[in-house]
């Protein structure tokens, strides 16, 4: 079991003095957004680069730390902290000039073990995605996490949430890395989505529990992400988003980048379609991701089945009326491409409904329901 | 001399007895009104007067006072000119005072002394026969209207001076002719098979005619909403005798009618920009709103997601129960409101096809919230329209007639099951009403009782789900309401929004 024993005292102390200094740091970054090699020092540099005037306060917070009392709030918050001295730390993190001293994890902890061995994607991308952003994103998420791969993402709104439920759907690999403490659940409007990836999936963030998102934390977090993964696909960013920061990273420390190619008249995707432009990997669907992260041909299907899974004894008529809807289409299109009457299919759609295998999405539409 | 004449005020879309007393004294000549006169009432005056002098009758040059009681009514609009002026005959002796007490008399008066017709004519006649009166005398614009009332004599006039005549016994009118003016029309002008493909909301369509029951068309722009809704007309059965005189009454109050009993079901389709006033009837003097200019027939919503806030939600109450309260000041008008709502809206705000639309997550989340949970859990059929298929191909689409003719077996199913218990159709049924008219089969309840996630249904989700149930057991002549239809139902039902698999 990992727990708050996998971090040596000197970690420990150092990660809380970040969260700590975290809204000194804030202010001395309001114009550079990026906290280059700041976390990369040590506990005497840190407070002379940041602390200032509070540099007396910061140094008796070293003096009073009590790294036991540290331990005791993080077991009973159910919350794990690993330093790079351990094993359990996820080695990719190291090839950072400045890897988190401490990483604090909620949820299956085991999984931290895998960040470490087995594959990982981030897909990342804006808050404020189109419809056709949000359905790559899922399907990314969905297909990567059927084939075994952990699912890497930020827990924002738009894209990196269909990321998590495409994760989710197919299995429990979703990892959220967040830009606040890991038993803070931002943003609000992903509340539901954190619990269900602290329960199933895991939770990491570099910052002790109980600091608040702050600016220049998601930059912070964002190079956690690049790091974890081998791969990192922006599905739909503008210029500017924040999930070029995560592109950036990843191809500082030799990770490979991919993007989704978006419509070069929309100013929605200005950014994602920049990276294309300048070498990023086309990535078309789940195949294309795994091409990169396995090389072309390199990863054989699991034997284990569909991760999508269906009742036993389905009747053929809800079979075909499943595949249509997975396919994306409405409901007269569901009957002509089944052939049955309109009638037929509005039956159709409420037993699957009570079945709990479909259910409306938005005003009109049903979509397939995974949980 | 004291004279007082019988006369009726519309309230709601009903009307009230009013006495109007004229005393006529010696003294300086005047014409004073009391009783709470509205300003058109007050302008009656010179109405009156001139009216009486214009017909060669004489206007007493002596103290004249007149009372409109009950004095607490506030009496607005003309209706009242008529009665003022026989009373004041009566008074100066130039008609027979005792003759007036099996009367009631509305009308307008012109300064010429011709008789001009007036608002709710039904609704007038319905409250002169409640209040035992024997004979009604009406403009005769309004006298074919108010004859539908059984029981009454009505009395159309043309003239002030011929309704002297009629009082002293020297002139009657001819009896009117009451019942509808025309045959309904069996030929609907808008074909349903004019619309292309979307079958879909066209059974979606045929279900929310055949038992009334709330429908919400979602899609696209330009792919047949507009159209289908304005079709529903030709496919619901024409109003019986009852439905009609409660269309003809409301419609009356409001002004809207010609006179005629009503041969079709009302389609309103008020613009998104309609207030709540507007929308479920209101303003100082409560007149009746779209909801229930719409009663009996259908209230056709377009771009339900731009009408305010304030004015979906006022129709939580009518959907549900039927009737919609309206209190303004001290007085409170119960309006009838058993209408059809079928609603359409676009599945996103840039309302363009899926294919290039342009919302993010967050527009299209905005979009669906302006839709409250309770209207939409009002709301029975919720239908999809796909892009319209290309011309040609396809089968021929049922013909309206071929739909009417289902729905009117259906309604006439319900009719026959629901005799006696007021209601008319199975969206009227109440919670009991469903227990003991759609009780579902064994698979049927097997499938009500073991929905999962969000498919699990609340009682009321249930009854609901099962009123949509035994409306499609009807259209198919089924007497017992059996899995498929429960499924049908379940499937056109919009369960907790909020909760879908997108989300």
């Amino acid at each position: 079991m990992i727990d708050a024993e996998h971090a040596c005292p000197a970690c420990l102390r150092r990660a809380h003095l970040i969260g700590h200094l975290a809204p000194r740091i804030a202010d001395l970054l309001r114009r550079r957004s990026r906290p280059v090699g700041l976390l990369a020092l040590g506990e005497e540099e840190l407070i002379a680069a940041v602390a200032g005037t509070n540099a007396p306060a910061a140094r008796s917070f070293v003096e009073r730390f009590r790294e036991d009392h540290a331990r005791q709030r993080l077991r009973e918050a159910e919350i794990a902290a690993v330093c790079r001295h351990r094993g359990a730390y996820p080695r990719s993190l190291l090839d950072l000039s400045d890897p988190p001293a401490v990483l604090y994890a909620r949820g299956q902890r085991t999984r931290l073990r895998t960040l470490a061995d087995e594959p990982v994607a981030t897909v990342v991308g804006a808050r404020r995605g189109s419809p056709y952003a949000l359905d790559v994103a899922r399907g990314l998420g969905r297909g990567l996490a059927a084939a075994s791969v952990t699912v890497v993402s930020g827990l924002a709104l738009g894209v990196d949430a269909a990321a998590h439920r495409g994760a989710l759907d197919a299995g429990d690999r979703a990892v959220a890395v967040l830009a606040c403490g890991v038993d803070v659940p931002y943003p609000r409007a992903n509340r539901p989505l954190y619990r269900q990836i602290a329960q199933r999936g895991l939770v990491v963030s570099e910052l002790p529990p109980g600091v608040p998102p702050l600016r220049w934390t998601f930059p912070a977090r964002n190079r956690i992400m690049a790091a974890l993964a081998g791969i990192s696909v922006v599905v739909e960013a503008q210029e500017g988003s924040g999930s070029l920061i995560t592109s950036t990273y990843a191809s500082d420390i030799g990770r490979q980048v991919g993007a989704v190619p978006g419509r070069v008249t929309s100013s929605m995707a200005t950014g994602s379609n920049r990276l294309l432009r300048e070498g990023a990997a086309v990535i078309r669907g789940v195949d294309d991701v795994l091409d990169e992260l396995f090389g072309v041909g390199g990863w054989t299907p699991n034997e284990d089945g569909p991760a999508i899974e269906r009742p036993d004894g389905l009747e053929p008529e809800l079979h075909s009326v499943l595949d249509a809807i997975e396919a994306g289409h409405g409901t007269d299109a569901i009957a002509d491409a089944t052939g049955m009457p309109a009638q037929a299919v509005r039956a159709s759609l409420g037993r699957l409904e009570l079945m709990g295998l479909v259910a409306r999405s938005g005003l009109a539409s049903y979509a397939r329901r995974f949980d | 001399m004291l004279a007082s004449v019988a006369t009726f005020a519309i309230e709601g879309v009903d009307s009230v007895e009013v006495a109007v007393e004229v005393d006529a004294r010696r003294g300086l000549p005047a014409f004073t009104i009391v009783g709470l006169p509205g300003a058109a009432v007050r302008e009656a005056r010179e109405r009156v007067r001139a009216a009486i002098l214009n017909s060669g009758l004489d206007f007493p040059l002596k103290r004249l006072s007149a009372n409109l009681a009950p004095a607490d009514l506030r009496k607005s609009g003309p209706s009242f000119d008529l009665a003022l002026a026989v009373a004041v005959l009566a008074a100066s002796g130039q008609v027979p005072a005792c003759e007036l007490s099996s009367y009631a008399v509305c009308g307008e008066l012109s300064l010429s002394g011709a008789l001009r017709p007036v608002r709710g004519a039904l609704a007038l006649a319905l409250g002169a026969r409640r209040a035992g009166r024997r004979r009604l005398i009406l403009p005769a614009e309004n006298a074919s209207e108010a004859a539908l009332v059984e029981g009454i004599d009505v009395l159309g006039v043309e003239r002030l001076e011929l309704i002297a005549a009629l009082l002293r016994g020297e002139w009657r009118p001819e009896t009117p002719r009451a019942g509808p003016a025309v045959e309904p029309s069996h030929e609907p002008a808008l074909d349903l098979s004019e619309v292309r493909g979307q079958t879909d909301a066209k059974r979606a369509l045929e279900i929310a005619a055949a038992g009334g029951h709330h429908l919400l068309m979602v899609g696209p722009p330009g792919v047949g909403k507009t159209m289908l809704a304005r079709r529903v007309a030709g496919i619901l059965p024409p109003p019986s005798f009852e439905e009609a005189l409660e269309i003809t009454r409301v419609h009356s109050v409001a002004g809207l009618s010609h006179g005629e009993l009503a041969s079709e079901r009302p389609f309103r389709s008020p613009h998104h920009t309609i207030s709540t006033s507007g929308l479920v009837g209101g303003g100082s003097t409560p007149r009746p709103g779209e909801i229930t200019l719409a009663h009996r027939g259908v209230l056709f919503l377009d771009e339900l997601a731009e009408f305010s806030r304030g004015a979906l939600e006022a129709l939580r109450q009518p959907l549900e129960v039927g009737r919609i309260e309206v209190t303004r000041g001290q007085r409170s008008l119960s309006f009838p409101a058993q209408a059809m709502l079928i609603g359409a809206c676009n599945t996103c705000p840039c309302a363009r096809p899926p294919d290039d639309c342009t919302c993010n997550d967050v527009d299209r989340a905005r979009y669906a919230r302006r839709l409250s949970a309770p209207l939409l859990d009002r709301i029975d059929l919720v239908c999809e329209l796909g892009r319209a298929p290309a011309p040609g191909g396809r089968a021929i689409a049922d013909a309206s007639l071929d739909v009417a003719r289902r729905v009117s077996a259906a309604r006439e199913m319900q009719r026959a099951r629901l005799e006696g218990t007021g209601s008319l159709s199975n969206a009227e049924m109440s919670a009991r009403l469903t227990q003991l008219h759609a009780p579902p089969d064994a698979h049927g309840r097997r499938r009500l009782d073991h929905g999962r996630g969000d498919a699990a249904l609340t009682g009321r989700g249930q009854d609901r789900a099962l009123r949509v149930a035994r409306t499609i057991a009807d259209l198919e002549g089924h007497e017992r309401v059996e899995a498929a239809h429960v499924e049908e139902a379940i499937g056109f039902r919009l369960a907790s929004i909020g909760q879908t698999a997108a989300a």
